[in-house]
């Protein structure tokens, strides 16, 4: 059997030795993917800086493929398990090609020349997102949801075994939220593990296998996510009145019951 | 991070060629060498080439070999390694405004020059020795200071700091100096280019070069840093190594630049931004063109100012030429990006 391409054991993560995620044993196996979903400040962007060992573990483990994060060399690491973090920081006069580009820097020798490989994989990733419009622009004079989206196509050039995303879908508009996902699920299917942060439980229900509930630092739940999100779960995580419905199509839809 | 300088439509959607790489940097070395060959042949004193070249013993060669070739030297090693500086600090410090002078050098080099002339060491280069000590003791203290703290603003903030400082123990120096020692401190802190010994021009160039090399060999790794210290992390930079690498290759050539002409202002913040509103953020080309980019301007703004300021019989130190220049041309260039396509 292969190993996991995450599994924690009695993992908490946290600052400057206070932890904000506490007792997280979690199995992440190829060709699965991950909803890590809770409210503001529950620990899920530093459980996934955690796994990527930007944060040592408080207590507990993290493997990677069945080695200790801390054994990993970064570069190593960086050709299997890439991150889309929340925003983007940085300096804002790459082009997004150039931007997309550093995505293959892993794989690329010290210095970073993109060979013609380098090139085509990270063209065809602007293409699969269809934001082939955004090569040439300069990242500065973009939308946060277009810099989202070029986030997400960087992480998808490092062509990742593990994929770790934090909140992929914030800013970016209904239709491109659903192809980030759908993009992903693709990617999946061809064997890809991959764990989002997501805020909207209708999104986790409708494309992750599996979902993991954190409230205050505590796993609430984690399972299938069929089977595991429904409406007096999800009212719980969030504190609030949650109303359930299903589609035509069967899918599930949760609102918060209004006071209209 | 805000940028101070960038185009608003680009060339082309990968900046960063070989080719597009050779033309540039084959453009600048020639922009160098031709300053160079001005700067050498241009002068209060008209030098003949063929008679220097001839006979090094004669009035044209000792002109020649004596005076005006190594003060252009020092003035290419000192403009190179001010601007390449520059540019890689800012794509370190994630800080366009950051200057080579922020890590508290100019603070303790200026320090260490002022404390060597109030001492009256300045036989035997002991102004140049202080502040190179000077330099690169601010520099380990910022760094350690800033080492508690993750954010590179940290560094910049004591840099700061400790330049303020080290300018109000400059100025109590200064109050108990008599009026000569005075004169000759306030020329040194203004940056000037005299005319060094080939020996120390030879291991200040090797010194240099060195620098440069670590800085162009990190550029790449320069560039992921820029995006911030995880991001860089998560495509496979060694933060750390890499962080202090860059920081201990920049701030030496900085103290080495500052120990052979003073502090020399503006340089390695117009000519980095100036450069990169050309050719775009990409350290691997910006450092090598920085570094021939800022020979080629203060080569030539010291020819420049030694023509304009010959017919007065007078020679400000060029630091006050390049911070009148810069000065104006770096608020042109804050204001710039405030029209959006």
């Amino acid at each position: 059997m292969t190993a996991p391409a995450l599994e924690t054991a009695g993992l908490a993560a946290g600052y400057g030795g206070c932890p904000v995620v506490s007792e997280l044993s979690l199995a992440v196996a190829p060709g699965t993917l991950w909803a890590v979903l809770g409210p503001n400040g529950s620990g899920k962007s530093t459980l996934l800086k955690t796994v990527l060992g930007l944060l040592r573990p408080l207590a507990g483990e993290v493997r990677l493929f069945g080695r200790p994060v801390a054994g990993w060399e970064r570069r190593a690491l960086a050709r299997r398990v890439a991150w889309v973090p929340q925003a983007f920081d940085g300096d804002g006069g790459f082009t997004g090609l150039e931007l997309v580009l550093m995505g293959r820097a892993p794989h690329q020798g010290a210095w970073g020349l993109p060979g013609p490989k380098d090139l085509a994989v990270a063209r065809a990733v602007l293409a699969e997102l269809g934001i082939e419009h955004l090569a040439g622009r300069v990242v500065s004079r973009l939308s946060g949801g277009e810099r989202r989206l070029l986030l997400v196509a960087r992480a998808l050039a490092q062509e990742p075994a593990l994929l770790l995303l934090d909140e992929p879908t914030a800013f970016l508009d209904l239709q491109h939220q659903a192809q980030v996902l759908d993009r992903v699920r693709a990617r999946v299917r061809g064997g890809l593990a991959a764990i989002a942060v997501l805020h909207d439980p209708n999104l986790a229900a409708a494309f992750a296998d599996q979902a993991l509930l954190l409230r205050d630092g505590r796993v609430l739940g984690q399972g299938p996510s069929a089977e595991l999100l429904d409406a007096e779960r999800l009212g719980r995580l969030y504190g609030l009145g949650l109303a359930e419905a299903r589609t035509e199509s069967g899918h599930r839809l949760f609102a918060p019951r209004g006071t209209r | 991070m805000t940028t101070v300088a960038e185009p608003v439509r680009v060339s082309s959607a990968v900046r960063f060629t070989p080719a597009r790489a050779s033309l540039v940097l084959g453009g600048l070395l020639g922009l160098a060498v031709l300053s160079l060959g001005t700067s050498v042949l241009l002068g209060e004193y008209p030098v003949h080439l063929l008679r220097a070249l001839a006979e090094p013993a004669s009035p044209d060669g000792r002109v020649l070999f004596g005076l005006r070739i190594p003060r252009a030297v020092l003035g290419a090693l000192v403009g190179a390694s001010l601007a390449a500086s520059g540019s890689a600090l800012q794509a370190l410090l994630r800080n366009p405004l950051a200057d080579p002078y922020v890590l508290g050098v100019s603070g303790g080099a200026a320090l260490g020059a002022t404390l060597a002339l109030a001492l009256g060491l300045q036989a035997l280069a002991g102004p140049s020795l202080f502040a190179f000590v000077g330099a690169v003791a601010a520099m380990a203290l910022v760094l350690a200071a800033g080492r508690a703290q993750s954010s590179p603003y940290a560094a910049l903030l004591t840099g700061v700091v400790f330049n303020a400082f080290a300018a109000a123990v400059i100025t109590c120096i200064k109050t108990l100096l008599t009026p000569d020692r005075l004169g000759e401190v306030l020329y040194w802190l203004a940056g000037s280019l005299g005319y060094e010994q080939p020996r120390t021009l030879l291991v200040g160039g090797a010194f240099q070069l060195l620098a440069l090399g670590v800085l162009w060999a990190e550029s790449a790794r320069l560039n992921l840093l820029s995006l911030g210290d995880d991001e860089a992390a998560s495509l496979g930079v060694p933060v750390r190594r890499t962080r202090a690498l860059v920081l201990l290759a920049a701030s030496l050539s900085v103290a080495g630049a500052v120990a052979l002409a003073g502090l020399v202002g503006f340089v390695g913040l117009i000519v980095p931004h100036l450069l990169r509103l050309w050719l775009g953020p990409d350290q691997r080309l910006l450092v090598p063109a920085s570094a021939l980019g800022g020979a080629a301007f203060l080569v030539l703004a010291d020819a420049a100012t030694r023509l304009l300021f010959g017919v007065f019989h007078a020679e400000p130190p060029v630091g006050v030429v390049t911070a009148v220049l810069g000065g104006p041309l770096f608020v042109w260039l804050l204001n710039r990006r405030e029209h959006p396509a």
